[in-house]
């Protein structure tokens, strides 16, 4: 993913007339199978990467699909000039207010790792109070001091939990390890909080929380040889990627 | 250029500073903030009528979780 255009700050602006869709490969079959008619490849497999604007209705195609920003737009400029140009064709008739939840903890936890950002769980006893949390964080999540800010999740299953060291219920705000398979409590507050309560944990979380400087080829390295191994839903069936996914597993097993 | 999609297969900021960004150290910008499956972004995008930017990604790279 060329994440160089996605942190740009006029890429950032832009997106905020946007509803930002990102998928993540392998992890859903629907969606792969949707991402296959997005964007054709030579394998006529889902690769890595799709990138593609829809209308709001998800209809129409506003570009081709393509593997990539870079392939659609060619710099992070040409991306939010056409973003910019594409947003004023369209009249917005509310503004988001849905919490942008990852499906689970699990795959949130490893988002939130890629993201080098915070991850915040609703964590309910049941899914009442679950849908309690979750409203109170839909209040925060799109206001200016925390929109962009955190990976989402919600769960009323202590287990999901076992990785951050578990946690009462309520909102909980989490330091992700580097490979996204282990967390720290950074901030929380109990179910039952205000959302006053709630959004000072969300704000404790953020200046507590301390980003990994991290390099793709380190990072990538430092997995290997820890054994850091990541299973996918679906088989991958980018060739390249499988390919080297291969060559991890190889070192997994011969160190 | 505009290509229709099956309707069968639809189915599937600037970061501005906080009022209080005094009180606050925000360690890390703000950035995209996306929808992480396809039918509460779709289902968002119908609603406030916003034209959808889709990607999709592994966040795990030769196998190594934590890194797109």
């Amino acid at each position: 993913m060329d994440r160089s255009f996605l942190s740009r700050p006029e890429v950032i602006a832009a997106s905020r007339n946007f509803v930002c869709i990102r998928l993540l490969s392998y992890e859903n079959k629907q969606e792969a199978e949707y991402l296959k008619r997005i964007c054709r490849t030579g394998s006529g497999e889902l690769e890595n990467t799709v990138a593609a604007v829809l209308t709001p209705d998800a209809r129409q195609m506003l570009t081709y699909g393509r593997r990539g920003t870079r392939e659609l737009f060619g710099d992070a400029a040409g991306m939010a000039a056409f973003m910019n140009q594409t947003a004023k064709k369209y009249t917005a008739t509310a503004t988001p207010a849905d919490l942008p939840e990852v499906a689970t903890v699990r795959l949130a936890l490893d988002v939130a790792a890629s993201d080098n950002q915070p991850l915040v769980v609703a964590y309910g006893a049941d899914e009442a109070a679950v849908k309690t949390l979750r409203q109170q964080l839909e209040k925060a999540a799109w206001g200016q001091s925390f929109i962009g800010r955190f990976v989402y999740a919600s769960t009323n299953a202590a287990k999901d939990l076992a990785p951050t060291g578990g946690g009462n219920p309520g909102v909980l705000v989490i330091q992700p390890d580097k490979f996204g398979q282990k967390g720290t409590l950074l901030a929380s507050a109990p179910a039952g909080a205000s959302q006053a309560e709630i959004e000072a944990a969300l704000k404790k979380g953020i200046a507590a929380f301390k980003p990994d400087d991290k390099s793709f080829g380190n990072h990538v390295r430092a997995g290997h040889q820890q054994g850091q191994f990541w299973e996918t839903l679906l088989p991958v069936t980018d060739p390249m990627e499988a390919a080297a996914r291969e060559r991890g597993r190889q070192m997994r097993r011969n160190p | 250029m505009i290509r229709r999609l099956l309707p069968a297969a639809a189915a599937l900021a600037l970061a501005a500073p906080a009022s209080d960004a005094a009180q606050t150290v925000s360690p890390t910008p703000a950035g995209i903030q996306w929808y992480a499956t396809l039918v509460s972004g779709i289902r968002e995008a119908k609603r406030t009528g916003r034209p959808i930017l889709l990607l999709s990604a592994a966040p795990h790279c030769a196998g190594v979780p934590g890194i797109w």
